[in-house]
């Protein structure tokens, strides 16, 4: 997994809030607020909780409030979410057509279906594509949630190609997997037992992500750019 | 290479959409290409993004764009990428992947051929077939014949298109503007670099829509052509809108420069159209023939001398053609059989059988004689006079007496437009009305309008009467025995006259002649109204116009106080006209339509004339008993659901409502539960809901009616639907306004919740409905100007701060109604302050607000101790911007905010700056860097 920041955070600085925010994280918070005033106290309780040694079973709080965080970000950005209710309604409708069809179709017989298709069993077909179509729209995986808040947190309306997007989109769900495991007090992750540093890491991780997209520091990223292309392109047109 | 800044480089360029299109946009050199591949770019194309609307995006993908500029660098490597690459249905990658192979040589260009192939079959082709046309010109030029050719035939297909049953249409497939283009453009150095192969890729493609038609024609040589393609030359006759046509066209051309340019020759061109089988080619053979019958007689006198060629009426455009260009070249034995062949004349059998079919009988002797006489006419009338030896030309000349000369070579089918007046305007003006009676009198019936004399000089009529009107009055007797057409005009034409204030109607004579009309029969015997047919039915379209024009003679306070009592006895005649059966579903529009509606409001204009005649001193009796007894006794009529059931009549009330409070406020006040009657429930019932919504709709507000008809608006209210979404009626946008406009003036207290009305409109009204309330409220503000009261500013002010106070916990239910404040930012009556704040309260809500021009000039006007919050402001007024849209033509305005902003020094509202700056120049407004030093 790789961390990404512009600057190291730090939970302890003294110019901060009440909860203690370090200067970025203040930034991040303006930005949550902008989005939606609702995430405000989920993040100033994942600020706290991420730097409040001491308090009894902090590190399964604290990943209990980033994965709340994290939850809630879709919501905020008006991203669909997981409706089963809405999935079930069309399951069932789908359930009466092809009840429908079993009692009216001509198709129908004693060994199952055959003939040409008519007008129940072409309701019931109708009715499987909506469903089928209406899937991502009513129960988006987690991961085709995390592809689409990507897609939403770019500060410019371009697009990246998918490839770079599900990259991003997997780091999210390792990140979010993480803070599940530990908010449930499972704290040997892939073999290796957590630490509150391992916290604290990827806590950053995602605060770094979230800050690059919602405040991006676009002039100095593009100046570092054009440098680094001048000294790159350099050696690839002399080579 | 320094694999540790290529790795830095790229994870800059991984992290977002902006740094990504950014590098991309920059690489000028292809030797980018091979590194980059190596890294995985150039194999994951962006693909079309299909949005919740419906609508579908084509997104730009900065790395076929920086191929497609690099290419020619290195075209090894650019073509492999791009052949390598999966495949997508975004068109712009392909419009991309197309400008690359245009900068490539020809042969290495040629491979991407069967990749274009694919991509003409795609839903989507944005510029691919513009791209791909010149593609093929630029293989064909090179002399690469199978490359240029595979493309053309994708390129230059039409296909199949069911419209209606057994009615199809033939389109390429994109765009039949692109198609015709692509062929003007393009096909012309297709056809010079592979000669005839490129003249038969374009026939197969005709051809194969004339196979897929054929059968439904009669089967070959019938292709219909003579309709969608009258004249194979250039000719205002054919249409500019069928892709047929447009292959046709390029056939045509391309052959004429095949044999111009030495390519071809006119026999081989001539030969390989001949070969199809189909009279659109035939027919361009006889085109081509004829504009090269100098160049190869022989092959123009062959075309003349094919029997079914001289016997088809369906190729007789361009077999005239031939005639006037080709016989004189004929040697004298073929000119002696064409002559020959004259002079028998056509295939009478073939002619009676047709006759037969058509008529029941077999033609007489004459007719036969008449139709061989205009077929011999048909065709000599185009040989030249000095062609002609003695015999044809003693025939010709007694074909001459008998038959108009063609003024252009014939047409099997020509179309025209417009009805038709054997009389100008000019001969009219010189004419008395008496006399155009009488001339009127001699014109003949029509069937249908457009080939209507009668209507032709009806409309001249009309306009006589508009220009005089007195003597067009007066006369109005002269047409009593005339067919109605003639009286309906004039009086159409009486009624603009009126329009124009003319005070030379003679308004005796037209109620006398209205009492007449009132008499006649409404439909007559082979008179024609009815949906399809257009010609007066009866007298009804007489009685309607006389309608309009009393109405218009009332509103203008043309007609003499001394006739108010024939004046009511028409209107009451009127009145009890039977109820219109082609009524729309739209009482309002019905009961300006229809003569029983029309009558209605004639009536209540006929009160309001009464009213102005009427004073005591200078003080007007607001009385119907006092000024028009007679109204008021028709009106409670009217208000009879037994005596009265017209919803056009009713919906005339609603409409008139205000006229009403103006002439009795007493009578209205009484009658108002009648006039929008209920239900047992409460609701409108279908004639009240006919008034309503015919007086919310049209009529003029004022406080006093809007007061006296309060239960009316809260019926209307109660009726509502909250959980409606989709689109608003015309009633419910109408109510939101004049309750907007009766809180604007204190009639609905002070803020949204104050009064049960508005507060229970907020409660039953649809989100959009709410908007739209808001929303009239800012543009009332805005052309409110400088002049807008204090007490209204605060109570509006009011309106929006209770209103978002009421709904701030719950953004996602009201957030589409909230963006509506960005109506209020052009309002200069406000503290900016204030607006400033409730902006950044909208967007930082609802993620978007309305008008985002006027809150930009909002932006403009703040004073510059509030520059950090103007900079917050742009920010979200730009980061929710979703369609790119919002700051565009503003660039140069907020630079220079966010330059004074910068050099405040102020710790926030440099933070705010920056990160605005920042966004802008994510956003692709790169100049923004200099402001922070980039």
């Amino acid at each position: 997994m790789s961390v990404r920041s512009r600057e190291p955070i730090e939970p302890g600085d003294p110019s901060a809030a009440a909860v203690g925010m370090s200067q970025a994280q203040r930034a991040l918070l303006d930005a949550l607020r902008e989005r939606d005033a609702r995430l405000v106290a989920t993040y100033q309780a994942v600020a706290y909780l991420t730097t409040a040694e001491g308090l009894p079973d902090q590190l399964s709080l604290a990943a209990h409030a980033m994965r709340e965080l994290m939850d809630r970000l879709p919501i905020a950005f008006d991203l669909p979410i997981e409706n089963k209710d809405n999935l079930l309604n069309r399951i069932d409708a789908l359930r009466r057509s092809l009840e429908r069809a079993e009692e009216t179709s001509g198709c129908r017989t004693t060994d199952g279906w055959s003939g040409e298709i008519d007008g129940p069993l072409e309701h019931v077909l109708n009715v499987a594509r909506e469903v089928v179509t209406s899937r991502k729209e009513y129960w988006p995986s987690r991961r085709e949630v995390a592809v689409s808040l990507m897609n939403e947190l770019e500060p410019t309306l371009g697009r990246r190609p998918p490839s770079l997007v599900k990259r991003e989109a997997r780091l999210w769900s390792e990140l979010r997997h993480y803070f599940e495991q530990v908010s449930h007090h499972h704290y040997v992750i892939d073999g290796v037992e957590t630490t509150q540093e391992d916290l604290r890491t990827r806590v950053q991780a995602l605060e770094g992500l979230l800050l690059d997209k919602l405040r991006p520091t676009t002039t100095q990223d593009l100046d570092e750019i054009d440098m680094l292309m001048h000294a790159v392109g350099e050696e690839l047109t002399d080579g | 290479m320094d694999r540790a800044a290529l790795a830095r480089l790229l994870d800059k360029v991984r992290a977002r959409a902006d740094t990504y299109a950014y590098f991309f946009d920059n690489i000028d050199s292809a030797a980018w290409i091979a590194p980059l591949r190596a890294h995985g770019f150039f194999s994951d194309p962006v693909g079309v993004e299909y949005l919740e609307d419906g609508y579908v995006r084509f997104p730009i993908w900065p790395e076929s764009r920086a191929l497609a500029r690099v290419a020619a660098g290195d075209e090894v490597e650019a073509i492999q990428t791009i052949l390598a690459c999966p495949d997508t249905d975004n068109p712009r990658v392909h419009d991309d992947f197309l400008d690359a192979a245009l900068q490539m040589s020809p042969e290495r260009a040629a491979q991407l051929v069967p990749r274009i192939k694919t991509w003409l079959k795609k839903p989507f082709k944005l510029f691919v077939p513009q791209k791909a046309g010149k593609l093929v010109a630029m293989l064909a030029r090179a002399g690469l014949q199978d490359a240029a050719t595979a493309l053309a035939q994708d390129l230059f297909a039409l296909s199949k298109v069911e419209r209606f049953e057994g009615l199809s249409e033939f389109h390429p497939s994109y765009d039949d503007w692109d198609y015709q283009e692509v062929l003007k453009e393009d096909a012309p150095a297709f056809v010079l670099g592979t000669g005839l192969r490129a003249v038969r890729i374009m026939i197969d493609s005709l051809s194969e829509v004339l196979r897929s038609e054929g059968e439904r024609l009669g089967g070959q040589p019938h292709d219909a052509s003579f309709i969608w393609r009258p004249s194979i030359a250039d000719h205002e006759q054919n249409s500019d809108r069928e892709p047929r046509s447009f292959l046709v066209s390029s056939i045509r051309d391309g052959s004429h420069e095949l044999i111009r340019k030495g390519r071809s020759s006119v026999q081989d061109v001539v030969a390989l159209l001949e070969a199809q089988g189909w009279q659109v080619f035939d027919r361009i053979a006889m085109e081509v023939a004829a504009t090269f019958a100098s160049e190869a007689p022989n092959e123009a006198a062959r075309l003349l001398l094919r029997r079914d060629l001289l016997d088809s009426y369906e190729v007789s455009h361009e077999y005239a053609g031939l005639i006037e260009a080709g016989l004189p070249l004929a040697d004298d034995e073929r000119r002696s059989l064409w002559f020959s062949w004259i002079l028998e004349g056509p295939d009478v059998a073939r002619f009676s059988a047709k006759f037969r079919s058509r008529n029941d009988r077999d033609p007489i002797p004459a007719e036969l004689d008449e139709w061989a006489d205009s077929w011999r006419w048909n065709r000599i009338a185009f040989v030249p006079e000095d062609e002609l030896d003695a015999q044809v030309r003693e025939m010709r000349e007694s074909l001459a007496d008998r038959f108009d000369m063609p003024s252009s070579m014939p047409f099997a089918v020509y179309t025209s437009f417009g009805s038709k007046s054997p009389l100008s305007e000019e001969e009219a003006s010189a004419k008395t009305m008496a006399e155009l009676a009488a001339y009127a009198m001699d014109i003949p019936r029509a069937e249908n309008r457009l080939e209507s004399q009668e209507e032709g000089v009806a409309v001249v009529l009309g306009a006589q009467a508009r220009e005089r009107p007195a003597e067009a009055s007066s006369e109005l007797a002269q047409f009593k025995p005339l067919r109605p057409v003639y009286m309906r005009s004039i009086v159409n034409g009486l009624r603009e006259a009126a329009n124009a204030q003319s005070p030379d109607i003679d308004w005796r004579s037209v109620l006398e002649i209205a009492e007449w009309v009132l008499e006649q029969p409404r439909e007559l015997e082979g008179g024609s109204g009815g949906s399809y047919s257009d010609l007066d039915p009866g007298w009804v379209w007489t009685i309607s116009a006389l309608a309009d024009l009393l109405e218009e003679g009332l509103q203008r306070r043309l007609i003499p106080l001394g006739f108010r009592m024939e004046l009511w006895s028409v209107l009451t005649a009127l009145a009890a006209e039977p109820e219109d059966e082609t009524s729309s579903d739209d009482p309002a529009t019905d009961s300006l339509n229809t003569i029983r509606g029309k009558a209605m409001h004639a009536v209540i204009l006929y009160a309001d004339w009464l009213y102005d005649e009427n004073r005591s001193g200078d003080e007007r009796v607001r009385d119907f008993a006092r000024n028009s007894p007679e109204v008021a006794e028709l009106l409670d009529a009217a208000l009879d659901p037994d005596i009265q059931p017209s919803l056009s009549v009713r919906a005339a009330l609603g409409m008139r409502a205000a006229f009403l409070m103006k002439l009795d406020p007493g009578w209205l006040r009484t009658r108002a539960a009648r006039i929008f009657s209920t239900r047992a429930d409460g609701i409108f019932d279908e004639l009240g809901r006919a008034a309503w919504k015919s007086y919310v709709r049209y009529s003029r507000i004022f406080l006093d009616l809007t007061e006296a008809l309060r239960p009316q608006y809260e019926i209307a209210v109660a009726s509502l639907s909250p959980g409606s979404n989709g689109s608003l009626t015309e009633e419910e946008r109408s109510l939101a306004e004049h309750l907007m406009v009766m809180y604007w003036h204190g009639q609905l207290g002070s803020g949204p919740f104050s009064d049960p009305l508005l507060a229970r409109f907020w409660e039953r009204a649809s989100k959009p409905l709410r908007k739209r309330a808001l929303e009239y409220t800012g543009h009332n503000l805005w052309n409110a100007g400088e002049d807008l009261d204090d007490d209204v500013r605060d109570r509006v002010m009011k309106l929006w701060e209770e209103y978002v106070a009421s709904v701030d916990d719950d953004r996602r239910t009201d957030a589409e109604v909230l963006t509506s404040f960005g109506w209020w930012t052009r309002s200069t009556s406000f503290d900016t302050s204030w607006q400033l704040d409730q902006v950044i309260t909208v967007l930082e809500l609802a993620h978007g607000v309305d008008d985002e021009q006027g809150v930009l000039g909002l932006l403009a006007r703040v004073p510059a101790a509030e520059l950090g919050r103007v900079a917050k402001a742009l920010r979200l007024l730009v980061v929710n911007d979703h369609e790119g849209f919002a700051v565009v033509g503003h660039h140069a305005e907020i630079k220079e905010l966010l330059a004074a902003a910068l050099n405040t020094g102020i710790l926030d509202v440099v933070e705010e700056a920056t990160a605005t700056a920042n966004l802008m120049v994510s956003r692709g407004y790169t100049d923004f860097r200099e402001l922070l030093g980039g």
